[in-house]
């Protein structure tokens, strides 16, 4: 018969056609008819190796072998002996044990061949081996065994290995053989089919307990590697079957964990917050809102963007991921290049807050020339002030009036500044930015922005609009860790509780970056508290003026960067 | 593999990582020979469908392929469609229902349903499927063309063995062994020790002479995998040798393995089919054409009934059949040589033409030498 391409190809590949799945289902070799199968149970005792080998053969194989053991027909006991004999001998040529290095011969102590029904009553063979080798484990040695034979065909090899009175270190091979010396073999749809033909393990004197071993993986930035593999654990347990409540409620707690984490690497505007914080002589209230409004953009934009996500397979995550980075860049720098108005306007001479500034604001420009001393009028002024800052804040973010009263809101760009008015001091609130108004603040100045003073307090400091904005900036851009734990949950169909683990998420987010802003208001107050009560030199006087500019054009840039990253780089 | 399998331990309701794992499992199968994987492929693709009956094109095209492969064609076009209703533009779908088609005899059907795929997904599966089309139709250089392109495109280790195993058969079915024996041996390079790869160089080994070579081969070949095909093949070329105690005991392997293939479910008439009428048994032979000619007509189940009709000495109902086979004008040397047979039987002036023909495509076959023969006795 030729073998026209027609007929192979028609069969998918010869290979398939034999290798079919039987329709029928029981079959004494499950993993086809011609395969050869082998098991190998190694027992090391310390003055021998035991080693019980199997091979068995299906039902071509057997057609094949039983052409040479008995040409006529059915093999009878004779036949069979004989074969066994021969076949084993065959076997021990093909094994090679070495201890420490030196090859150990083997001998045979019995043999046994016999046929065992198959499928479409066919014959299958299984021979057995009882072989023995002489050694000497009473001291730690190094085993090696390899089985070649018969390795042409396929099928099943296992090799096991056990010990009496000897020991295993961490054997690479099970103790009990899992099909019952090739009685059995299991349907595990979720391991490959076994092919173990050698193996080496250190041997020592002892109770044999087991075996096993398992590699832990390395990486490098131990804190971004614990963060990966917390990111791992939480996606595992979106995934796991069994979501009793404890899980949940890890989960969760998870969440809360890596959301903090994740805030305290780089990104989230913490950097610019943190600068807008201390310029702007920011309060507790001012970190937490900052805290909060990253928070709540955070969120938002990872439900949004993670719902868009699932529903839409033609939207480009990373490209939506890359627009967000360049919006809030020019968010930030928006915010900068007012914050640099103001701070050159104020700069410039007082003028700067000219718009809606009320009455005692417009004194700003005269307390900044009458704040040239120092001394008492600190002192003054930091009496009202409980937290003692002296106000300036001068960084405005450059809604340069600063003062307004009403701080904050107000214009667009946050900012409040509105410094409250009622200060007693004169400065009121020049704030502009702070080129110290005179008043000492100098340093103070700089750093400040809070005029607590007064009951009413207005809080001038960042006006919450700008609060608000940073916030918002620094949230925009949402954590892909967020992203993938939301979009995995729906895709498993567990949405609520993806939600739910995005919320935590977002608590944790905000948790560290209210503490960063916390802990940034009260070192600074403390500076401040520090430096208002003594004498600073000029030199920190012409720093301090000149530092809400540099501030400003830091942030400035910061925003203009990220724009410019976005864009150049996401492309 | 193991990766799907990790991934599986830890969300067992993944179905998506099922169909993967199953498309690995029946990857792996092809490559080893492994029948361990079949079984292991159909499970998953069960499994997948468990956890998702509707809108689970993968796991359909897997059982078509499966289905395929044990040559119930019917239920893999019909596996394949329901496939491409979901997701009509699936590469492996396309691949199957062309199959599919093709072994059913729906030619133009198969050639809408093969540009589709080449339009989707040109690769090696779909060039060496438009290999197989064009050598249908008689093209020879476009498919020897084609096979060139799905070679170049063969990235992974199994698809270049693919490619070269049918260039050499496609060069040796039109004359060149020597072409053949050159990419056969390419394919051992890459491979050492391929039963498919070692049976075609044992096939050109014995045409152009070098008997010892072939038996070696055959030999390694049957040993690993035991083919009927390859079976019968080597019986031939152990006779010929005069190793007939062998060649007997070949024969009777060949005979247990269809016996096994069709408990377990597979149809083998066309292969049955040919056999017996290679040994002379005509009843059997049109018994087992007949069969396979009922559920299926095609230009090969055409051309099995015919020349088994001719081998139960029923040469008038062979003719029509014969002159089927060739519709399509395959350029198959078997084809030529049977009709020309028949026709020499009924006394028809042309088959001397036909036999002619025969030994032109291709004089080193087993048919062509054949023919030669019945060429040279008329």
């Amino acid at each position: 018969m030729t073998r026209g391409r027609a007929a192979a190809v028609v069969a998918t590949g010869a290979v398939l056609l034999l290798a079919a799945v039987p329709a029928a289902p029981a079959s004494a070799h499950p993993l086809g008819n011609f395969t050869v199968n082998h098991a190998d149970h190694l027992l090391f005792t310390p003055d021998a190796v035991l080693l019980t080998a199997v091979v068995d053969r299906a039902e071509i194989p057997t057609v094949q072998a039983l052409q040479e053991v008995a040409p006529d027909g059915t093999p009878d006991a004779d036949q069979l002996a004989s074969a066994a004999a021969d076949q084993c001998a065959d076997l021990a040529g093909d094994l090679r044990l070495t201890v420490d290095g030196a090859p150990v011969a083997w001998t045979i102590r019995a043999t046994d061949l016999e046929t065992v029904p198959g499928a479409a009553n066919l014959p299958t063979l299984r021979l057995a081996c009882d072989l023995r080798a002489e050694v000497e484990l009473s001291g730690p040695a190094t085993v090696a065994f390899t089985d070649d034979h018969l390795d042409g065909p396929v099928g099943w090899r296992e090799i096991t290995a056990d010990g009496d009175g000897v020991r295993l270190v961490d054997s690479p091979v099970p103790a009990e053989s899992p099909t019952d010396q090739l009685r059995s073999y299991p349907e595990d749809l979720l391991s490959s089919p076994v092919d173990v033909r050698s193996f080496e393990v250190a041997t020592e004197p002892g109770e044999n307990t087991g075996s096993g071993g398992t590699v832990a993986p390395r990486s490098g930035d131990p804190f971004a590697s614990a963060m990966a593999a917390l990111d791992r654990r939480l996606q595992t347990m979106i995934g796991d079957g069994d979501l009793t409540p404890l899980v949940g409620g890890l989960a969760l707690a998870l969440a809360v964990l890596l959301g903090c984490g994740h805030a305290l690497l780089p990104g989230h505007g913490k950097t610019v917050m943190a600068a807008y914080l201390a310029g702007r002589a920011g309060r507790p209230r001012d970190a937490v809102t900052v805290g909060a409004t990253v928070t709540v953009t955070h969120t938002v934009g990872v439900l949004l963007l993670g719902a868009a996500l699932s529903l839409s397979s033609a939207l480009a995550g990373d490209q939506v991921l890359r627009w967000l980075g360049v919006v809030s860049g020019l968010l930030v720098a928006v915010i900068g290049a007012f914050m640099l108005r103001g701070a050159l306007r104020s700069r410039a001479g007082g003028a700067a807050s000219t718009d809606q500034l009320p009455e005692p604001a417009l004194a700003a420009g005269v307390p900044a020339l009458a704040g040239a001393s120092r001394g008492p009028s600190v002192v003054v002024h930091d009496v009202p002030v409980p937290d003692g800052h002296g106000h300036g804040h001068g960084h405005g973010h450059g809604h340069g009036h600063g003062h307004g009263h009403g701080h904050g809101h107000g214009h667009g760009h946050g900012h409040g500044h509105g410094h409250e008015h009622g200060h007693e001091d004169e400065d009121g609130h020049g704030h502009g930015h702070g080129r110290g108004h005179g008043h000492e603040h100098s340093l103070g100045a700089w750093w400040s922005g809070v005029h607590q003073h007064g009951p009413g307090g207005h809080t001038h400091g960042p006006g919450r609009g700008g609060l608000v904005g940073m916030g918002v900036a620094g949230g925009l851009v949402p954590s892909p860790s967020a992203l993938i734990v939301l979009v995995a949950s729906i895709g498993l169909g567990r949405t609520v509780f993806g939600v739910l683990l995005v919320i935590a998420y977002g608590l944790g987010m905000a948790a560290t970056l209210t503490a960063v802003g916390l802990a940034l208001v009260g070192l600074r107050e403390r500076l401040d508290h520090r430096l208002a009560t003594r004498r600073a030199p000029a030199l920190l006087g012409r720093v301090a003026r000149s530092a809400p500019v540099v501030t400003a054009s830091f942030v400035l840039l910061v925003g203009l960067a990220l724009m410019a990253r976005g864009v150049v780089l996401g492309a | 593999m193991t990766a799907l399998q990790a991934r599986l331990e830890r969300v067992p309701g993944d179905w998506t990582t099922w169909n993967a794992l199953g498309d690995a499992y029946l990857r792996q199968g092809v490559a080893t020979a492994d029948p361990g994987y079949y079984s292991r492929a159909e499970g998953a693709f069960a499994r997948s469908l468990e956890l998702r009956p509707e809108g689970n094109d993968g796991a359909l095209t897997g059982q078509g392929a499966l289905a395929g492969s044990r040559h119930d064609f019917g239920t893999a076009l019909s596996l394949a469609q329901r496939a491409l209703d979901i997701n009509p533009y699936s590469a492996a779908a396309l691949g199957v229902q062309v199959d599919a088609l093709v072994e059913l005899g729906r030619y133009e059907e198969a050639e809408r349903a093969l540009q589709r795929m080449l339009d989707v997904k040109p690769s090696t599966a779909s060039l060496a499927r438009a290999s197989y089309y064009r050598e249908l139709h008689g093209d020879i250089p476009g498919a020897r063309l084609a096979l060139e392109d799905a070679l170049a495109f063969a990235s992974v280790e199994s698809d270049k063995l693919f490619a070269l195993q049918y260039l050499g058969e496609l060069a040796f079915a039109h004359g060149d062994p020597d072409a053949a024996l050159q990419h056969y041996e390419a394919g051992l390079r890459l491979r050492p020790g391929d039963p498919a790869l070692l049976a075609a160089r044992a096939e050109a080994r014995a045409a152009i002479g070098q008997v010892a070579g072939a038996l070696e081969d055959y030999e390694a070949s049957v040993a690993r995998l035991p083919d009927p095909g390859h079976l019968a093949e080597y019986a031939t070329v152990l006779a010929a040798a005069g190793r007939n105690e062998e060649a007997q005991q070949q024969h009777q392997t060949v005979r247990v393995v269809y016996r096994l293939l069709q408990e377990g479910g597979s149809v083998v008439d066309l292969e049955l089919a040919h056999y017996e009428a290679g040994l002379g048994n005509g009843d059997a032979a049109v018994a087992a054409a007949q069969r396979e000619y009922d559920r299926r007509v095609t230009v090969h189940t055409e051309d099995a009934l015919a020349y088994a009709l001719h081998v139960a000495g029923r040469d008038e109902e062979a003719l029509p059949h014969a002159l089927a086979a060739e519709r399509l004008s395959s350029q198959n040397g078997a084809f030529a040589y049977h009709r020309g047979l028949i026709e020499a039987a009924l006394g028809i002036p042309e088959a001397r033409a036909t036999l002619q023909r025969a030994v032109d495509i291709n004089p080193y076959s087993v048919d062509g030498v054949a023919a030669a023969a019945a060429l040279a006795a008329l």
